[in-house]
């Protein structure tokens, strides 16, 4: 999936740097929304606010984070670890996948990889973050 | 310990390489890289793993994927390095060979000059004269005494 949302994002970065949001049609994207998640940190350098989690990530969240500071999060959420490395994607301005593993809230242990897209409004300067993250859980842990 | 490795994709456009994104898996940047490689969009396109030493603090980079584009060019311009390598050793090769030829025809010219009979005749009438002379001298120099 990672890969998929790579392409779309550079099908709507055109010209510009960095796409806007506003290319971003949710249900273009149909397959993929459910797994995206926003970052806004214009305004918000420091600590990121998250403007929206898909419903697939949700599943791996203990309560609905929207408008909660990304270090309000708590420990141990797909998105919290999906969107860990943000910093990296403001100072290189590319996009970046990473995978890993971590422990869920719940105790379970969860495989994932995900990706880090840089969006802009005026299509130069970084403005937000589109992110996704997919996942499987692996037992016996 | 570990190193960490960071697989980069560049891109080249508008005559410089450029990062495009990143990935900590190898198979997915070769996998992406393969897939822009094909989609003819890019002049080039190629993938730069980074290793970073956590021992000595130092990153390591080296070029894991070339674009066939990139792949044809680099031979290309091997190929006219290549050429012109061998004709600046032809033309070497020939003036070596012309500057031989220039010197033994400077030579023989060179011989046949200190042994050709017109010069000979000269210098034989030179003396010749120099010798009637230098006698006409003495033989004025005798009678006026």
């Amino acid at each position: 999936m990672v890969l998929r949302l790579l392409a779309r994002w550079c099908q709507w970065q055109d010209d510009d740097d960095f796409p806007s949001f506003s290319c971003v049609d949710p249900e273009e994207i149909e397959d993929m929304w459910p797994y995206c998640f926003v970052l806004d940190f214009l305004g918000y350098e420091e600590d990121p606010v998250v403007r929206m989690v898909g419903d697939a990530l949700a599943d791996y969240m203990p309560y609905d984070g929207v408008n909660n500071r990304l270090s309000d999060l708590p420990a141990g959420t797909l998105v919290e670890h999906a969107a860990a490395y943000y910093p990296e994607i403001l100072h290189r301005g590319v996009p970046i996948s990473r995978g890993g593993e971590f422990k869920k809230y719940d105790g379970k242990k969860v495989l994932y990889r995900s990706i880090i897209l840089p969006m802009s409004d005026d299509g130069r300067t970084i403005s937000g973050l589109l992110g996704a993250a997919n996942c499987r859980e692996v037992s016996g842990e | 310990m570990s190193d960490m490795k960071a697989f980069e994709i560049h891109t080249y456009q508008s005559g410089k390489w450029k990062i495009d994104s990143v990935f900590d898996d190898r198979d997915l940047a070769m996998f992406e890289a393969s897939r822009m490689d094909e989609s003819g969009r890019y002049s080039g396109v190629r993938v730069i793993e980074e290793i970073f030493v956590e021992q000595t603090q130092q990153t390591r980079t080296r070029t894991i994927f070339r674009g066939s584009k990139v792949e044809a060019n680099n031979a290309a311009e091997l190929r006219k390095s290549k050429q012109a390598r061998q004709q600046a050793q032809q033309n070497r090769a020939q003036r070596q060979k012309e500057e031989i030829v220039r010197r033994q025809h400077a030579h023989k010219r060179a011989i046949r000059k200190k042994s050709s009979p017109v010069r000979l005749f000269y210098i034989s009438l030179f003396i010749l004269a120099l010798a009637g002379g230098m006698m006409y001298g003495l033989y004025h120099l005798q009678t006026g005494l």
